[in-house]
């Protein structure tokens, strides 16, 4: 039995619990949100990509290059195993563009919600990423966002960041509700030129054969102008 | 001779019915179960076999869904009440979820075998339009970009993720937003029941559960709301409300009667017959018709249990008979009496068996089984009863006495007067008769809060007409995609409708030409031909391609039928889809909220095979066509009962037996109608019961006038039975029952009177035959 007399005075137990939530609090606020910051505007970087099967025996890779502008969106470069291009637009249009250039829309529901979410995470659009995701810390130096709403939960089960050997290098780990893991390294990232044109810049670092994904960059702004 | 004959064969009859209720109740009295579903209330009767099964499926998968309704503050919040609600409604014995995840597995199954046949718009696109490498490019385009195709089928049978693909393009056309950007603060999880809840007590409980989960939801996630409705919260309100209606109604009716008969023979030995005819006829009747139907609605048991005021007559009038008469000698009137009525009130209920409505079927058949074992019951046993001569019915032939003068003045001529005008008035507002209380929804007492929840619910989630669908029907599946092209061609000429937001599964699977024409396209992909090995080959991948290949070739024949796929979706989806044994099929289209329904009967009437059906107007127009086929046999089946007195008795007053309730049912038909009170089919039946009660006391009346006043006495007492119980029956809190209750109430006041005059009017010399004595074969 507790002798409350034989106990801190009550003003004491106050702090003493307004101490025990706020250590609660600050271990359970996740510490590298700096993973979600883009210091850049405009950069470029190589990436390699995985796709795991359930089965846990079949693989699908791929590699290429990216190139992002924070004004426009984002350039998904494949190299191999074939080359084709998805373009991701700040006002939400996406496209793919084929190895002969030919470009028609995405409309899968999946693609687009994934295409959405890393151009958020690129542009460290973290109002966005706040209003779908819930963030945790992963690893020693990771970051991990767990869906928020039942709908984006019956498509997505997280996304984890983590930093590599470079300080701007990631490893971002999608795991999808069908059990289906993409993991995208992306190395060797590079501050591009904000002053050159956007599509000119974005020829000039990804190569000629993707100018018909580099002009796409410039849907957006030309729709502004339309409006 | 002929009366101990009667009695010994009733004795042995008795035992045979003891004991085959002894078997019966033995094996299945653990299992009885009463059914509570209100559709059985309105039949369902459309053009053809199909279009019934339809409808009548569709009816029940409405009446079977629930809804739940979660709102609240935030989207956060809502998305937690919805996972949390799901978990515990998961472990809801009887209650079945449906979500777009089991939609989504069970279409898997249905098409694995024929996935080469179904191919989304967008595919059969690419595979027209590209040349070989293009076809291959955009394969692997579909794999390496970011967001992989959800991987539906199994890794081994669909490595391209290419029926994936299918089948998350067809479920987002069923489900609008099925992978869902549902942000809102409004969320709805769908459920419904399985078909084994339909026991009372069971439906309680689980209404109590379902409500208690919601709170403990609520309580759980601060603010958040949640709701629960559908047509399950009715029926198990209307159930409950029936079954303490019967268990009080048949409670105090039995005490009602008892007392009676205890104030009237003082003699609580006499009682022991009328309890055991009256347990008898009431088992006897539940035991036949609980064998002969899959089971008895609660319904049935409540009007079932009102034979109570009919079945006590017997003994009654064998007890006033013997205390009254000249002894046992005159038994063998008394029987023919009795017999003769058992016989017309069985005459009378058949009738109500031809109404082709299984609930009036039940009705019927537990009233002529109840009522020949009960009138066993008391020619087998009364006669053991000791009498004596004390009968204290004082104020009953104080009644008689001052009936009697007014009742003798009216002349014979003026009662079949009045009797041929009622009839005449009755065929004149025929058409108002059939035509007003067919509503079953009036038949139960409404819930008006659990009413608000609906609408509240409806406004929130309903996409769909409910109740309300178009049925096409057709030879084949070919037939059917044919008259559905017409039809949504012809609405598109009309402007005003747009027929993209109708859902059918001609818009889900295709017809059997483009299934063949997608089979032959998928060649260029797992044909001898296809690009499968190159796929594989650029991706890198290990899995064996020749089963897919060998798959591919004997699929060749396997069409996807829509029935089957119908039959697969049970439970997450409502049947769209039915076929019959001659191979005919009929495809259901639900139509979407708000639509011009009166431009789609317009349309739709022009197709031939197309019809725009509503559970409501069905039900109605079966109520409708089953009351004028009820009222045009009222005046066959009097004529009918007439001959046969006629046959039985040689004289020509025998006929006016008929003219009493004749008389009380179109007096009482005219009363309604004058009141505005709408007649209902069940009213309509508590007339035919009126007419079996109006026949015995005019049969008794005239097979025993030579007694003085017995049959007037004994008429009274019995008439005051069943007044006693079918008079409780007007004031329960059911609406179909009350109506039942008050109509037989009624008629019944007056097959009394008329029984009254008939004596008077026998007695007073008024027939001038000369032989008082009947001569019944």
């Amino acid at each position: 039995m507790i002798n409350k007399k034989a106990g801190a005075p009550s003003h004491t137990r106050f702090v003493l619990v307004v101490l025990v939530f706020a250590c609660s609090k600050a271990l359970t606020t996740p510490n590298n949100q700096n993973l979600l910051d883009s210091p850049f505007c405009r950069f470029s970087a190589d990436f390699s990509q995985q796709l795991a099967f359930p089965d846990g025996v079949n693989f699908i890779r791929a590699s290429g290059q990216i190139y992002f502008d924070c004004t426009h969106g984002l350039v998904w470069s494949v190299e191999k195993p074939i080359s084709s291009a998805q373009i991701y637009l700040l006002d939400g249009d996406m496209y793919g563009v084929d190895f002969a250039a030919k470009v028609s829309p995405l409309e899968r529901a999946m693609q687009r919600r994934v295409g959405g979410v890393l151009s958020a995470l690129l542009s460290g659009n973290q109002k966005q990423l706040n209003a779908d995701f819930e963030f945790v810390n992963h690893l020693a130096s990771g970051i991990k966002l767990i869906p928020k709403q039942a709908a984006l939960k019956r498509a997505l089960r997280g996304i984890s960041i983590e930093g590599g050997v470079d300080l701007l290098d990631r490893l971002i780990k999608i795991e999808q509700a069908d059990d289906q893991v993409i993991t995208i390294q992306t190395t060797n990232v590079t501050v591009v030129d904000e002053e050159q044109e956007v599509a000119s810049s974005c020829i000039a670092v990804l190569g000629q054969s993707s100018e018909a994904a580099c002009r796409l960059l410039l849907q957006r702004s030309l729709i502004g102008e339309d409006l | 001779m002929f009366v101990r004959s009667a009695e010994t064969s009733a004795r042995l009859i008795l035992v045979v019915i003891v004991t085959l209720l002894i078997g019966f109740f033995s094996i299945r009295g653990p299992n009885i179960a009463f059914e509570t579903e209100l559709l059985d209330l309105a039949p369902i009767d459309t053009s053809d076999a199909l279009s019934d099964r339809a409808v009548k499926e569709l009816g029940r998968e409405f009446q079977s869904r629930i809804t739940f309704l979660i709102q609240g503050s935030e989207a956060g919040r809502v998305a937690a009440a919805e996972t949390l609600l799901r978990e515990k409604l998961r472990l809801v014995e009887g209650l079945i979820l449906s979500d777009n995840i089991a939609a989504r597995q069970n279409l898997i199954s249905a098409v694995s075998a024929s996935r080469f046949h179904l191919l989304s718009d967008a595919q059969r696109h690419a595979l027209e339009m590209a040349d070989r490498p293009s076809i291959l490019n955009s394969l692997v385009m579909d794999r390496i970009g970011l967001g992989a195709t959800a991987q539906l089928f199994d890794i081994t049978v669909d490595p391209l993720a290419w029926h994936s693909r299918t089948v998350s393009e067809i479920v987002t056309s069923i489900v609008p937003g099925a992978l869902g950007t549902n942000d809102s603060v409004v969320t709805s999880v769908p459920a419904a029941l399985s078909s084994e809840v339909f026991e009372v007590d069971e439906q309680q409980a689980l209404k109590q559960r379902l409500i208690l989960l919601a709170s403990r939801v609520e309580a759980a996630v601060p603010n958040t709301t949640i709701s629960a409705g559908g047509a399950f919260f009715h029926a198990a309100t209307a159930a409950s409300d029936s079954k303490s209606d019967m268990i009080k109604i048949t409670a105090v009716a039995t005490l009602g009667v008892v007392v009676l008969l205890f104030a009237l023979f003082r003699s609580l030995q006499l009682l022991v017959v009328p309890v055991c005819s009256v347990a008898i006829g009431i088992a006897s009747g539940f035991a036949t018709a609980y064998s002969m139907f899959s089971g008895l609605h609660v319904i049935t048991l409540i009007f079932g249990a009102s034979l109570i005021g009919i079945v006590i007559d017997y003994s009654l009038h064998f007890f006033i008979h013997e205390r009254l008469s000249l002894g046992s000698e005159s038994r063998s009137g008394l029987y023919r009496a009795l017999i003769l009525s058992l016989i017309t009130s069985v005459f009378a209920y058949s009738v109500l068996g031809g109404s082709g409505q299984e609930i009036l079927i039940q009705v019927a058949v537990f009233s002529a089984f109840g009522l020949s074992a009960a009138l066993v019951c008391v020619i087998a046993l009364c006669p053991l009863v000791k009498q004596n001569s004390k009968f204290h019915d004082g104020w009953i032939m104080a009644f008689i006495s001052k009936a009697k003068p007014f009742l003798s003045k009216l002349p014979a001529k003026a009662i079949v007067i009045t009797t041929l005008v009622g009839l005449v008035g009755c065929i004149y507002i025929r058409d108002w008769v059939i035509s007003s209380g067919n509503d079953p929804s009036n038949f139960v007492r409404a819930d008006q809060k659990q009413l608000q929840i609906d609408r509240r619910i409806s406004d929130a989630t309903l996409q769909f007409e409910p109740g309300t669908f178009l049925l096409i029907s057709g030879a084949n599946t070919a037939d059917i995609f044919v008259k559905t092209e017409a039809f949504v061609q012809r609405i598109e000429q009309e402007g005003s409708i747009d027929t993209s937001r109708f859902l059918t599964l001609t818009k889900v699977i295709p017809s059997p030409q483009v299934q063949r024409e997608n089979y032959n396209l998928s060649g260029r992909i797992y044909g001898p031909d296809g690009v499968l090995d190159d796929f594989m080959s650029v991706m890198s991948l290990t899995i064996e391609t020749a089963r897919l290949k060998a798959d591919y070739a004997n699929s060749q024949n396997q069409f996807i039928e829509p029935s089957d796929l119908s039959l697969a979706m049970k439970g997450a989806f409502p049947p769209l889809w039915f076929r019959d044994d001659s191979g005919a099929e009929l495809s259901v289209t639900l139509i979407p909220q708000g639509v011009d329904l009166a431009l789609l009967a317009k349309v739709s009437g022009e197709i031939d095979g197309v019809s725009l059906s509503s559970v409501l107007d069905i039900s109605r127009q079966g109520l409708r066509s089953k009351k004028a086929a009820g009222l045009a046999l009222f005046l066959p089946l009097s004529v009918l009962v007439a001959g046969f007195l006629l046959a039985v008795y040689r004289r020509a007053s025998a006929g006016l037996i008929v003219i009493i309730p004749v008389l009380s049912v179109s007096l009482v038909i005219g009363f309604f109608t004058i009141l505005g009170y709408p007649v209902t089919l069940f009213q309509l039946m508590a007339l035919y019961l009126a007419v079996g009660l109006g026949l015995d006391y005019g049969i008794f009346v005239y097979e025993i006038r030579s007694e003085g006043q017995l049959a007037e006495r004994a008429i009274c007492v019995s008439a005051m039975t069943s007044i006693l119980s079918f008079g409780l029956l007007a004031l329960s809190s059911i609406p179909v029952v009350s109506g039942f209750g008050l109509t037989l109430l009624l008629a019944n006041s007056v097959n009394l009177m008329g029984a009254l005059w008939l004596a008077a009017w026998l007695r007073d010399g008024q027939i001038r035959e000369a032989t008082p004595a009947p001569t019944a074969s």
